[in-house]
């Protein structure tokens, strides 16, 4: 808690020694929201913030410091992921990345084909999509989330498909090769893929996911929030969404976030280089986690998606419904007894909508409110594991005793 | 304009003043981003307790952003019951009661036109909502021994301290006993009222010294789910719009047209065709026929109201059991002497020794003893009432 003094010089309320006293420690599991960003990041950024590193696109020495600054990180992001530097623009957050890849590609076909259980920023683009005449076909999704390539009919003719290598909400990594290879084989057009949970997951090589805009968040992999990237194939020509001075290679306007995305850069290197020591880690809390909490259905929890040792999982992601609560109320009760946790489908603050993707993947209407979702990160140890699991299992104790049958 | 009437004359006997501050607790508060329940969570910080800020979405207008910043159920609404909740450095959540809203409010809302009554939803959502399923979700997931709001009420408890009463507020402009009085004794121990014993000017100044972002926000006025300040349209949508009907005088005689009944109450006088000599009000409204019947000022005055969902804070009011007191018919409405009698299935009678004026079958009559309240029922309609007097 700051002391900082907030709307002029009014004071705080309150004692608030007594209010700490009572508030209890805080296990933070929500990294699949958005993962700390580790101390050297926050360093770097700051350092080049103190700088002066600002403005990259002007004729002086210092906007070229800038210019150089930039160019770096786009070129560390492109060796990550084995492209050029030229193939990735920056955008403030993925949910533009997938717009702007999106409106990309929907010059030659008005077709668009996705699933429910995609992340809000592509079902809301769907949406507007069929909104403004287009047609969408949602491919179905089996229980535990997986795509159903049988669904897939063998006459796409070049309609675009918009999907996630892996879901946030659930955990689930689609068997992405085979689809892509069923994707081609029907005749489907471009692929606007959202990779934001799989590259946190593992390091990701573009060119073998054969989309034509691969998008890519910071904040996942420990960047800052503010930043994210569009990686788009060799060919694919990028229509931009804003049109400004020409920056990035006239595809997208507006002075770039050059701090934000050296940060970016250097926690996805970062990330990168441990990726592999990171999933063992995130499987081990995971793991650790399950043996503290118990049976899920002794505490009336479903879980949801993939099996939770299953490889085709995000490491560290423990997605669950119920159906006798609210997943708010949930994400409230816990919060209060010190979990940072999710209903892991973002939606209107409070809103009583079921989640699409629970419902797509064949959950009732009242577990599709009830989604419960904890992801673990690197910093998390295996203490605060198996204390949260201590914790959640007597914060659902309680409200499930509570509700009224 | 006149000074409201308060109901005074100290404490009953048996009864004393709940304390105002209570040892410190957690407690939940209902914040509407409007300024008085953030004062109250700021006073129950500072008087040491554990708070948990809520705010309830109600219904599909928290969609909506309010420029007015006039309702309570609005996103902006939201946005400023969080700031202050920041400020004060408690936790902030969203509690989503759409459905207990929509059972407990909005259909009652909308049944109560279609017979012609005039709904009170404020004492609905107080009872049902505020201090039912808020209470519940509050102990259930936070484990809140209490709940808090910005209400101007009191509380006060029998000598034994098993039974608790509303009592009503320190600023007879701003008591809201009469919309609380569906609370029942329980529901009573566990509310907490930090304003009770403030003026409004008290509250806005707290408001201000604190820094609140709230402080010079408007009251709010309107009904919550009613964004438009229509509720006609809300009937509307729901398929009640009767069409013009006849407006008939109190021997019938058909005097004029009206544009759809649901649009009148008891006591209206806006929106009657031409204007005589003397004023003419509404007497009764019957959707049936979707005829409003019109009178002269002196013929809505009223010594006999059938009641229905009669009770005391300890429960519904027995076939032949009586409660006296000072009797209210509207929020700061006049106070005449009378005494409800029970009739059964919590139908009653209230005979008033004076007087009032144009109760209106729906609306929410109130019996006050001294400062504490001691009844709360809902005028019956034309119909029932006709079959009680008959009884």
């Amino acid at each position: 808690m700051t002391d900082v003094v907030k709307r002029g010089a009014a004071p705080r309320c309150g004692s608030l020694s007594s209010l700490r006293s009572m508030t209890p420690p805080r296990i933070f599991l929500d990294h699949a929201a958005g993962a700390p960003t580790p101390p050297e990041i926050v360093e770097l950024m700051a350092e080049l913030q103190r700088a002066g590193i600002g403005n990259p696109n002007g004729g002086h020495t210092e906007a070229r410091r800038a210019r150089a600054v930039l160019d770096d990180a786009r070129a560390s992001l492109a060796e990550d992921f084995d492209v050029e530097p030229r193939q990735i623009t920056f955008t403030s957050t993925a949910s533009e990345a997938l717009a702007l890849g999106l409106n990309s590609v929907m010059s030659s076909t008005r077709s668009l084909v996705t699933t429910a259980g995609e992340h809000r920023g592509s079902r809301a683009l769907a949406v507007r999509h069929a909104a403004t005449g287009g047609t969408v076909e949602l491919l179905a999704l089996d229980r535990q989330g997986f795509m159903q390539e049988r669904a897939l009919r063998g006459d796409l003719s070049g309609a675009v498909g918009l999907f996630a290598l892996a879901s946030g909400e659930v955990g689930t990594i689609q068997p992405w090769g085979s689809f892509a290879a069923a994707w081609r084989s029907s005749g489907g057009g471009a692929l606007v893929v959202d990779a934001v949970q799989a590259a946190f997951h593992r390091r990701l090589h573009a060119q073998e996911i054969g989309a034509a805009h691969l998008v890519v968040g910071s904040a996942k992999v420990g960047g800052p929030f503010g930043i994210a990237a569009l990686i788009s194939g060799p060919e694919a020509k990028v229509e931009p969404l804003i049109v400004g001075g020409g920056q990035e290679r006239g595809r997208r306007g507006g002075t770039e976030a050059v701090v934000l995305a050296a940060g970016f850069a250097a926690a996805h290197r970062a990330h990168c280089l441990q990726v592999d020591r990171t999933r063992q880690h995130l499987a081990a809390l995971a793991s650790a986690f399950d043996d503290a909490l118990g049976p899920p259905a002794s505490l009336g929890l479903v879980p949801t998606g993939a099996p939770f040792m299953s490889e085709a999982r995000l490491a560290g992601h423990r997605s669950y419904a119920v159906d006798w609560a609210l997943g708010d109320d949930l994400v409230a009760a816990l919060d209060h007894a010190g979990i940072a946790a999710s209903t892991g489908s973002a939606c209107i603050s409070g809103s009583r909508e079921p989640s699409e993707a629970l419902r797509a993947m064949g959950h009732t209407e009242d577990e599709s409110r009830g989604g419960l979702r904890l992801t673990f990160g690197r910093p998390t140890t295996l203490e605060e594991a198996r204390g949260a699991a201590v914790i959640v299992r007597s914060v659902l104790e309680r409200v499930h005793t509570g509700v009224p049958a | 304009m006149t000074p409201t009437e308060t109901p005074r004359g100290g404490l009953p006997e048996g009864w004393h003043a709940a304390p105002e501050t209570n040892a410190p607790e957690r407690v939940l508060v209902a914040l509407s981003g409007g300024v008085d329940s953030s004062v109250a969570a700021a006073l129950l910080v500072e008087q040491g307790h554990d708070v948990v800020g809520v705010w309830m979405r109600l219904h599909s207008a928290a969609d909506q952003r309010d420029g007015h910043r006039k309702s309570c159920c609005t996103l902006d609404a939201a946005d400023d019951a969080r700031r202050v909740a920041d400020h004060l450095g408690i936790p902030f959540h969203i509690q989503n009661l759409e459905q207990e809203f929509a059972d407990a409010v909005l259909e009652p809302f909308v049944a109560a036109y279609q017979s012609g009554e005039t709904p009170s939803p404020c004492v609905g959502c107080n009872t049902a909502v505020k201090f039912g399923a808020l209470v519940g979700k509050g102990s259930l997931l936070f484990d809140c021994d209490a709940v808090a709001t910005g209400h101007y009420a009191r509380r006060a408890v029998s000598d034994d301290g098993c039974a608790w009463r509303l009592r009503a507020a320190v600023d007879t402009e701003k008591d809201q006993t009469y919309f609380l009085h569906g609370l029942n004794s329980a529901a009573i121990a566990r509310a907490r009222f930090p304003l009770g014993g403030m003026t409004k000017a008290e509250v806005r100044e707290i408001a201000r010294t604190r820094g609140l972002v709230t402080a010079e926000k408007p009251e709010s006025q309107e009904i919550c789910f009613v964004p438009d300040g229509d509720y006609r349209n809300l009937l509307r949508e729901r398929g009640i719009a009767r069409g013009e009907g006849d407006v008939v005088d109190e021997s019938g005689v058909v005097v004029g047209t009206h544009a759809g009944s649901e649009g009148f109450t008891v006591g209206q006088r806006r929106g009657l065709p031409g204007s005589g000599v003397s004023a003419r009000y509404v007497s009764s409204v019957d959707p049936v026929t979707n005829r409003i019947t019109i009178a002269p000022r002196a013929a809505l005055d009223v010594r006999n109201i059938a009641l229905v969902e009669a009770a005391t804070p300890e429960g519904q009011i027995a076939s032949g059991a009586q409660v006296r007191g000072m009797a209210r018919i509207r929020h700061r409405g006049a106070l005449a002497q009378g005494t409800v009698t029970g009739l059964g299935g919590g139908t009653a009678s209230l005979a008033l020794n004076d007087p009032l004026w144009a109760p209106s079958p729906g609306q929410t009559v109130v019996l006050y003893d001294g400062e504490t309240l001691v009844a709360g029922a809902r005028i019956a309609r034309p119909q029932l009432a006709r079959e009680l007097r008959g009884a």
